[in-house]
């Protein structure tokens, strides 16, 4: 275990380690990382508006990606349009449970529970709640590890469109909220990038 | 409360919390975590430049095979279909979806082919030893960290599962070479990624 010395950060001690390579080094005003050159801040900057933007962009994406259907299937000149959790309720009725369950939860929990979190700890941030620092910094990096996989559903539309291209006999082809689903997810994770969890510990 | 004389260099700020710490020696496989927030500071990396280099090689390959080797083919009703994953780009291009084919081409070619790529040059610019490109070698490094967040191939594998079950009830399917090949480039990917350390590389790079 790395021993530390009378619990000082930091910042207190006048340092700053490098947002991209980690090098801890002395911090003044427009410096450069002494190692690869990026950057050097104490906090990511505007972390807290940036993560904002980015998660209101993409609560705003989550509208039309659930509205509109994710993909349309044309079988035997039938069109069926598919909405996500239209999609969900398809698999679970025709009992593909596992997959059901898997869709389910990368696109439509995950998505609303890294909303719900980010949220939470900018609101943390911003009164200053210095309670239960350690489950807000792992609560952090759950949401932080689990954001991607939401772009399952995603690949599975690129691969059924890419499959099934069987002229009349059926053809799958994406619909609109494919990409507003997309591009929610790749919001969320520049919300996520843009987040500072140190900034939570400055207020202890 | 600024300290002139902290020895920095054999320091370290938890990325998480900003706590510093002093660094000690760690025996193989150890872990070091931060004594407030819990978080990981660093580890011993239990990879080397060669292993990480072999297994960057076998990758590029395994990604070769994945992409031009036939993948899975489909059956419905006698109509029998063979998918190169490659060709699911150029499927994409063809319908006036544009920005979903570049997404396509993006995640599923262009990102991960481009780190392999990367990981390649700057691997093989520290094994080979020969010329100081420090300055080039940095310029790779912070490119690959850059992208890394966005290399999703570990979660398109779970996509190309759900799409095989939600196809199996309609449909005959079968995997082939390049399916394999790709679930063999998921499990290397995996494995370089939680054993190299980017800190063993930029201190790789100033040791140059």
């Amino acid at each position: 275990m790395a021993g530390h010395r009378q619990a000082l950060t930091a910042m207190q001690a006048g340092l700053a380690s490098c947002h991209v390579c980690g090098k801890l080094q002395y911090s003044g005003a427009d410096q450069h990382c002494v190692r690869c050159g990026s950057r050097l801040f104490q906090r990511k900057p505007f972390s807290v508006q940036r993560s904002w933007a980015f998660l209101i962009t993409a609560l705003i994406l989550y509208v039309p990606a659930n509205l509109y259907p994710i993909m349309n299937t044309t079988s035997l000149g039938i069109t069926d349009e598919n909405t996500i959790i239209g999609g969900v309720i398809l698999l679970w009725s025709v009992k593909s449970y596992p997959v059901a369950v898997i869709i389910f939860i990368a696109s439509i929990v995950i998505p609303l529970l890294k909303f719900l979190v980010i949220s939470l700890l900018l609101f943390s941030i911003w009164k200053g709640h210095s309670i239960k620092l350690n489950q807000q910094t792992r609560l952090f990096r759950i949401i932080e590890y689990i954001g991607p996989w939401s772009m399952i559903d995603v690949f599975v539309v690129i691969l059924l469109v890419a499959l099934i291209q069987f002229g009349g006999i059926a053809t799958v082809l994406p619909g609109s909220a494919a990409m507003a689903f997309a591009g929610m997810v790749i919001a969320t994770m520049l919300s996520a990038l843009s987040f500072d969890t140190r900034l939570l510990w400055d207020s202890e | 409360m600024l300290q002139q004389n902290l020895p920095v260099d054999d320091m370290i700020a938890c990325h998480s919390c900003d706590l510093l710490h002093q660094r000690t020696a760690l025996v193989e496989g150890e872990k070091a975590w931060c004594s407030r927030c819990g978080s990981l500071l660093y580890r011993t990396s239990n990879n080397t430049i060669e292993m990480a280099l072999a297994l960057t090689i076998a990758s590029l390959l395994l990604f070769l095979f994945a992409q031009l080797l036939p993948f899975l083919s489909i059956n419905v009703e006698g109509n029998k279909t063979t998918i190169y994953l490659v060709s699911t780009i150029d499927t994409l291009s063809q319908l006036d979806n544009l920005l979903l084919g570049i997404a396509g081409a993006l995640f599923l070619v262009v990102i991960p082919l481009g780190v392999l790529l990367l990981d390649l040059l700057l691997l093989g610019a520290l094994y080979s030893n020969t010329r100081p490109l420090t300055q080039f070698a940095r310029q790779l490094l912070l490119l690959i960290g850059r992208l890394a967040p966005w290399n999703m191939l570990e979660i398109f594998l779970l996509g190309v599962l759900v799409t095989i079950v939600k196809l199996a009830s309609i449909a005959e399917i079968s995997l082939h070479q390049g399916f394999w090949a790709f679930v063999a480039l998921v499990m290397i990917n995996l494995f370089v990624s939680t054993t190299l350390e980017p800190e063993e590389l930029w201190q790789a790079i100033d040791k140059h």
